[in-house]
């Protein structure tokens, strides 16, 4: 195993590793946001009241979250670049569009897996639009499914078990499903604390980002990722690469 | 990447940081009235002036005269905030001038349309009689 960073210095390390790379890695995560945004909104419009409406929207929903995974599948190829950096080949926005040349099927599938946990922890909240049961307004559980948080801790869980299935896939291309997940799996385990603490040292600096007029996240967001990327490279025996390298 | 290209891109950085503090500290000073703005501004240079710390651990001089000008920003623009507060519970005078400010800006339809009187909310928020 090569030497361990904590997950503070997993953090500095991608806030270095950022420096000059800020406008490619927040264009990035803006252009996903914006996907979202914009099908969600889409999904809206086309979609009017009544339980089948309703349940034609979170169809809707459903596949359009699924065929997010080839972008997401893109920012790991993306972050991949950007953590190693390989001079020859840096990582560029083009890079979110990986997804649609190759591994379209398997990024689909991988990304089934999210969106199934983010539904199963959407379940209580759907059962309540439904009025199959109903909760008092303004009660702890009002308020717990107001901000979608059973969904939130649930995708958060899949992530502390699977969170690098993007990369792995990223990384070995010609591995099948079960095998990218028998792999991240192995990698993941150990490592979950270092993936826990990094979202934890997170939390003061996301508030700063909410309380920035909420853009702040954009940026916040991307160390995050960044330091998560870090993290998965340590795990694979692999030294995050520096800006700096090549003229130390 | 070329280590005078990486300090540039650090210290654009902390240039942004410093131009969101100082824009919030004249938000604050000079332009009272907006002072959840001037918080959001300062909150973002100091983001910026973490930013720019890359490997670092400390802030620059730079970057830390921004992070203590944002420090200074908020808390002045909290102070208004509570300022204001303190007044609105305090002062039935400040209470019904804001009142009738209200009722200037949004006519005479806003209790219909809103189903209660500012006078109505402004009081049984802040404590006054109604």
């Amino acid at each position: 195993m090569s030497d361990k960073l904590s997950s503070k210095q997993l953090i500095v390390t991608a806030r270095g590793q950022l420096i000059g790379k800020y406008s490619a890695a927040v264009g990035l995560t803006l252009l996903i946001a914006l996907t979202e945004l914009l099908s969600t909104l889409i999904t809206d419009a086309v979609t009017s009241a009544g339980t089948i409406s309703y349940l034609m929207r979170l169809a809707i929903v459903f596949i359009i979250d699924l065929l997010l995974g080839v972008l997401i599948y893109g920012r790991a190829v993306f972050y991949l670049k950007l953590v190693r950096f390989n001079e020859s080949d840096p990582g560029t926005v083009s890079d979110l569009f990986a997804g649609f040349k190759q591994n379209t099927d398997k990024a689909i599938l991988l990304q089934l897996i999210f969106t199934a946990v983010s539904f199963l922890g959407s379940l209580p909240s759907i059962l309540v639009s439904f009025e199959i049961f109903e909760i008092e307004a303004g009660s702890f559980a009002y308020y717990m499914l107001a901000l979608n948080l059973p969904a939130s801790i649930l995708k958060f869980a899949a992530d502390l078990f699977i969170g690098f299935a993007f990369y792995v896939l990223a990384d070995n291309p010609d591995l099948s499903i079960p095998e990218i997940l028998r792999k991240t799996l192995e990698i993941m385990s150990g490592n979950r604390l270092s993936y826990l603490m990094i979202g934890i040292r997170m939390i003061p600096l996301f508030l700063l980002g909410v309380m920035a007029f909420c853009i702040g996240i954009l940026w916040v967001s991307v160390i995050n990722l960044t330091a998560v990327t870090d993290l998965y490279l340590v795990a694979i025996d692999e030294k995050p690469g520096s800006p700096l390298s090549h003229h130390e | 990447m070329d280590p005078v290209i990486y300090e540039e891109s650090r210290q654009r950085l902390v240039r942004l940081s410093h131009t969101f503090s100082v824009g919030a500290l004249v938000m604050t000073i000079l332009l009272a009235s907006i002072p959840y703005v001037a918080i959001s501004f300062a909150c973002l240079a100091i983001l910026f002036a973490i930013m720019s710390k890359g490997y670092g651990c400390k802030f620059t001089p730079e970057s830390k005269s921004s992070v203590i000008t944002s420090v200074i920003a908020i808390v002045v623009s909290i102070g208004i905030i509570a300022y204001a507060v303190i007044t609105l519970f305090t002062n039935p005078e400040v209470r019904q001038g804001v009142i009738d400010y209200a009722e200037m800006l949004y006519g005479e339809d806003y209790e219909e349309m809103l189903g209660f009187s500012f006078e109505e909310l402004f009081n049984g928020l802040f404590g006054g009689q109604q």
